[in-house]
């Protein structure tokens, strides 16, 4: 079959059905418009809902709840002990305007209390024994108003001591003690007669009579609280109690001020160079070019004592005092001797006597045993290894600015950065047992103050609020020679340290 | 007769009755006839011409007007056509074969001896699937690329279904064809 052919007969089908139309019934039309009726008019569950007047009046009893509600809250369990008193205190003023009222009142909760649906403690007899009178369910009369109703003395004196009594009390009483109110009377008769019948049915008129007793009168009158002619309200003021938020301080460590001690186990090494080699390595080999010498670091330690002071939660300055005795080795191929004195002197030695002449110190030179200048004299090299301790003891002042981070953490880690003034103090050359060469500010060789640039970082852990020990990784290279300008050695010490401190903070 | 075709779709959009009616009254033949060749009876076809017409009359909104509104129509009851057969399951019945004879035998036959209703038996006649696909692809249009995305088939099944189809209506063509003859030799005799 071929492509056209087969598009001949789609398009035999489609020309075909193209124009083809069919009757639909009527039927559905019909369908169609009942369904665009039901969706004309949607179905709402709660049409009413949509009337914007029963709106508002919904909106008014959503609020007037939201109002009563702490009426409401009153009026639960909770507060059953109140309304032993508010109960009458409320119907009160209804009694003094209206005693039938009060009466009418008094008799539904008297049926009540007499149902013999709802027996109560007061039907059966044991207002003595439980020292409460039950008068509806669940209102109960103090203990003492029982027991003086029980002894026969009026409550209403204790009652009259504390609350005025309405002026129309005497009628009421009257009215309450009459043939009028039988049903009060016979309440009052089964709560003074605990052995009385308790069948909720009206005693016999005899009982209605006025001069019962003295104690029935004294039994209503607590009863009837309608003579109180106060109008008690209670007033609920909601208001939002102007609470301080106390904002708790942070745990703030008193770490505005600290002081600390430390020890720093370090290398040093004061690279110290003899650039010029003395005359008579020259003289001697005249065929080398460059003699060889070195340092080498030895185990030093410092003392240190620091201070400093928080300038921020990050930043802090600190500095110190700190006792550094550095020791190193110097090496060389070969030592200088005097064939004069036989005094032999390694090359650093040769180097610092010849700057001590260099600068005039004639006493210098004469101490260490020399004629007034050791390149001039006639000297010998002796080619040979030595190696010499070179000692060297310094007072530092470092100054550091630090930032701390995790500052409040038990763990705090604080780069350092700053400045170290070394004071110098002394520098002991020790060729052979029990020769030392020392040098000494006074002798001019040594800068008296040279400084370093140092940096490290430290871990601090707060072992409590006022002390934390640290440990502190520290590198101090020297700015410059630590020697006044020597044509022949050069110096710049570097130390790596690892201090071991304790901090207190105050 | 003459449709202001913005007018009614104007109406429409107002939901006047009137136009609604109009609108339906001018489209809903061929309609019909459309979803006759979907369903496989009338009732269905009914049910899909009345749904079509509610979705068409609530999306009436959405018509751009940047195509004939009647390819508008048409598209939405194609669309709810589908639907009512995905209902009914009857598109699982397509076979997922990828093999299909494209090598039909040669036809001479033509549609122009046939009746609407005719037609309309031999395709509702078809298994659902090659019915729907027939439907799609010889008469609405579209590609087999574009059948597949839309009954979320294989290409190659919407064509083995086709030729399938095509195959069966046919067979019944000629076999329709052959007993005309016959009944015009035997009337000619």
């Amino acid at each position: 079959m071929n492509q056209s052919e087969k598009h001949n007969f789609e398009d035999e089908w489609k020309q075909f059905f193209e124009s083809a139309s069919e009757t639909p019934p009527p039927s559905v039309w019909d369908g169609i418009t009942e369904q665009l009726d039901k969706k004309a008019t949607p179905i709402v569950p709660l049409v009413w809902w949509k009337n914007p007047r029963t709106l508002y009046t919904a909106a008014a009893v959503v609020a007037l709840l939201l109002l009563s509600w702490p009426i409401m809250k009153l009026r639960s369990p909770e507060s059953q002990k109140d309304r032993i008193t508010q109960t009458p205190q409320s119907t009160e003023p209804k009694a003094s305007t209206d005693p039938g009222l009060i009466e009418g009142n008094a008799s539904e909760r008297i049926a009540q209390a007499t149902s013999p649906a709802q027996p109560s403690s007061t039907n059966t007899g044991n207002a003595s024994t439980t020292n409460q009178l039950t008068i509806l369910p669940g209102i109960t009369l103090p203990a003492q108003l029982i027991s003086r109703l029980n002894s026969g003395i009026n409550p209403t004196q204790d009652i009259d001591s504390h609350q005025p009594v309405s002026a129309d009390a005497p009628a009421l009483s009257e009215k309450l003690s009459g043939e009028e109110t039988p049903s009060i009377v016979t309440l009052a008769k089964q709560h003074v007669t605990p052995n009385s019948s308790t069948s909720g049915q009206e005693l016999p008129p005899v009982l209605a009579e006025k001069n019962t007793s003295g104690l029935t009168l004294a039994a209503l009158t607590p009863l009837g609280t309608s003579e109180q002619s106060v109008y008690f309200q209670k007033r609920y003021v909601f208001y939002k109690p102007d609470v301080t938020e106390q904002v708790t301080p942070e745990p703030t460590r008193n770490t505005e001020y600290w002081a600390g001690i430390g020890v720093m186990p370090s290398s040093f090494n004061p690279q110290i160079n003899v650039t010029s080699p003395p005359a008579a390595f020259s003289q001697a080999n005249a065929s080398r070019q460059s003699m060889s010498n070195s340092s080498k670091a030895g185990l030093s330690y410092a003392l240190q004592m620091q201070t400093g002071v928080k300038v921020s939660k990050h930043w802090s300055i600190e500095t110190g005092l700190s006792y550094l005795q550095g020791n190193s080795t110097f090496i060389s191929d070969g030592y200088v001797l005097d064939a004069v004195t036989s005094r032999s002197a390694n090359v650093l030695e040769n180097a610092l006597l010849s700057g001590g002449q260099q600068k005039n110190n004639a006493d210098f030179t004469a101490s260490a045993g020399f004629g007034p200048d050791p390149n001039k004299i006639a000297a010998f090299y002796i080619d040979l290894d030595q190696s010499t301790n070179n000692d060297y003891r310094y007072l530092q002042l470092p100054v550091q600015a630090g930032y701390t981070l995790n500052p409040d953490g038990k763990v705090s880690y604080t780069v350092l950065g700053g400045m170290v003034a070394n004071l110098f103090l002394k520098n002991e050359l020790q060729s052979a047992s029990g020769y030392r060469f020392t040098t000494t500010p006074q002798d001019g060789l040594y800068r008296t103050l040279n400084w370093s640039a140092a940096t490290g970082v430290r871990f601090n852990y707060h072992i409590s609020e006022h002390f934390s020990a640290s440990l502190t990784g520290a590198y101090q290279k020297a700015l410059s020679s630590s020697l006044h300008n020597n044509s022949d050695v050069e110096s710049r010490p570097q130390l790596y340290g690892l201090t071991w401190g304790v901090r207190y903070d105050f | 007769m003459i449709i202001d075709q913005q007018k009614l779709v104007d109406g429409c959009r107002k939901r006047e009755r009137s136009a609604q009616k109009q609108l339906y009254d001018a489209f809903a033949g061929k309609m019909f006839a459309l979803c006759l060749r979907y369903v496989k009876d009338r009732t269905d076809a009914e049910d899909v011409l009345q749904d079509s017409f509610i979705k068409i009359y609530d999306k009436i909104d959405s018509f751009r007007g940047d195509s004939p509104l009647q390819y508008w129509i048409r598209s939405i009851v194609v669309n709810t056509a589908l639907k009512h057969i995905r209902k009914q399951k009857h598109l699982l019945e397509i076979d997922d074969v990828h093999t299909y004879d494209t090598n039909i035998a040669d036809s001479e036959l033509t549609l122009s001896g046939f009746q609407m209703q005719q037609l309309l038996g031999f395709i509702q006649e078809l298994p659902t699937g090659c019915q729907t696909i027939f439907n799609l692809y010889a008469i609405e249009g579209y590609q087999h690329n574009e059948i597949a995305e839309l009954l979320s088939i294989s290409e190659g099944t919407s064509k083995s279904q086709y030729s399938r189809a095509r195959m069966l209506l046919q067979q019944k063509l000629n076999k329709e064809q052959r007993f005309d003859n016959e009944s015009v030799r035997k009337t000619q005799f």
